[in-house]
């Protein structure tokens, strides 16, 4: 249907698009959301404490 | 001087030379005096050039092109008569397939070799189809030759005085008709790079002349089709789309945690604190759906997911609010009683969820909603987006090109 050539001239265009096909579904397997997202603050608390019902930092 | 002899004296300063076309020669310039004079007893004039130019592809040199070796017979500048513009053509031999020319204007060659078709029989319009390609009027023009070196298969001078040629273009192929009194001949050509024209002769790019513009029958792209594009596009389109199907199939899309929240359970530290729940797997995204029942109110909260296996935090802020009424005889709306948070990568673990509520004076309710692997196309549309944006790209640049290139024409379509 396309001539041999003329995907050899499209092979930057297809490739490029291969790169990002992959990195969409990577993204997809991990859970990424690239633009939707909720944006969110992140950190870490070394030491979280449960007692019970209730958690605690310290 | 006889005209199956390839020797031959100049008629003006009697130099003596061998022609290489030997009898096929009707028409040559003296390698002495260049004066330029035709073979035999029918006709005795000469004509001599007033200036002299520079040939990128000597005489003799030879050159294979689309597999067949031509040899440089000839050099011809002609300038059109009306517009008074010149370009240079090289005349080639081969002893099997005959002559064919490179024309070469602004740096952009054409290989042109005569065809016995009559593409243009029975047509009156300016655009035509030929082998499958639509052929358009590009220039149509009366030249004369204003410089000539070498040997010639015809009288190049006087067939050149009398004929109109027009010249049809489908890029890179153009087609030429030249029509005399007394003949009308077709040409065919295609467009050659000059990389290609410096690997054919052997001759280094930096000796031919500087490409300036557009060539006429330059593509705007020589390695791929418009069609070819355009259906390589559809077709990483149709997977992009496959693959998300594919993959929602396998999106488990669990609610792992609902709860509804009252004011007056709310501790003293203005907090709730959900129970642990386990987000099974590994990385994925996580949905929080907010609701309140709304009426004219608002709902704010600050939201803190707790990881408790190494006390990550995400913390984000939610606001949701809903009004209606009725005016001017029509009721209206705006806002919505639900919020949503969609948070990405989110590694498997055991979590809790830490809600700081506002409540207006109205409202002293809400509730929240916890999904896990929510499938989402956002990513989807991105990615087709970025596929088309190659192609829409490319097209809108061709078009300015073609509206260039047609710019040089007294026949544009484009105007």
């Amino acid at each position: 249907m396309i001539p041999t050539d003329e995907l050899k001239g499209l092979r930057y265009y297809i490739i490029s698009a291969i790169l990002l096909l992959s990195l969409f579904i990577y993204s997809d397997i991990i859970g990424w959301n690239w633009f939707n997202d909720t944006s969110t603050e992140q950190t870490r608390m070394h030491r979280v404490h449960s007692n019970g019902r209730y958690f605690y930092h310290k | 001087m006889s005209g199956n002899n390839p020797n031959v004296s100049c008629p003006s300063c009697s130099h003596s030379f061998t022609l290489k076309g030997k009898a096929m020669t009707l028409a040559m310039t003296c390698p002495n005096c260049h004066i330029y004079y035709r073979r035999g007893n029918w006709n005795k004039d000469i004509t001599k050039f007033e200036n002299t130019y520079p040939q990128a592809l000597p005489l003799g040199a030879k050159g294979k092109i689309d597999g067949t070796v031509y040899e440089v017979m000839g050099f011809l500048v002609k300038k059109e008569k009306r517009y008074k513009y010149t370009w240079r053509e090289y005349m080639l031999f081969n002893p099997y397939l005959g002559y064919a020319f490179l024309s070469e204007y602004d740096g952009h060659w054409n290989f042109i070799w005569p065809i016995e078709d009559n593409p243009k029989e029975h047509r009156v319009d300016n655009s035509f189809v030929y082998e499958h390609e639509t052929y358009q009027l590009f220039q149509k023009y009366n030249a004369e030759v204003i410089y000539a070196n070498g040997e010639f298969f015809f009288d190049v001078v006087d067939l050149t005085d009398s004929t109109l040629t027009e010249e049809y273009i489908a890029p890179p192929f153009l087609l030429g008709r030249e029509v005399n009194e007394d003949s009308l001949l077709w040409f065919k050509g295609e467009y050659i790079t000059e990389k290609e024209l410096s690997e054919a002769f052997d001759i280094p790019a930096k000796n031919f002349p500087q490409k300036r513009g557009l060539g006429y029958t330059e593509p705007v792209s020589t390695s791929f089709s418009d069609q070819s594009l355009i259906i390589v596009g559809i077709l990483l389109c149709l997977f992009v789309i496959l693959s998300q199907l594919f993959l929602s199939s396998f999106d488990k899309n669990t609610v792992v945690y609902q709860d509804t929240f009252s004011a007056d359970k709310l501790t003293s530290q203005k907090v709730f604190i959900t129970p642990s729940f386990t987000l099974e797997g590994s990385s994925k995204n996580l949905d929080i759906e907010t609701y309140a029942p709304l009426s004219n109110d608002w709902f704010y909260a600050e939201f803190t997911l707790i990881n408790e296996d190494d006390g990550t935090e995400y913390n984000f802020t939610k606001e949701i609010e809903y009004y209606s009424g009725y005016e001017g005889g029509e009721s209206w709306s705006e806002g919505s009683m639900f919020g949503e948070a969609l948070l990405s990568k989110i590694p498997g673990g055991h979590y809790h969820i830490n809600i700081y509520p506002e409540f207006s004076t109205l409202n002293h309710e809400f509730s929240i909603k916890v999904t896990r692997d929510l499938p989402t196309y956002t990513n989807m549309w991105v990615v087709i987006l970025c596929i088309i944006i190659y192609p829409a790209v490319y097209l809108v640049h061709k078009r300015y090109r073609e509206q260039a290139r047609w710019s040089e024409s007294d026949y544009s379509p484009y105007d």
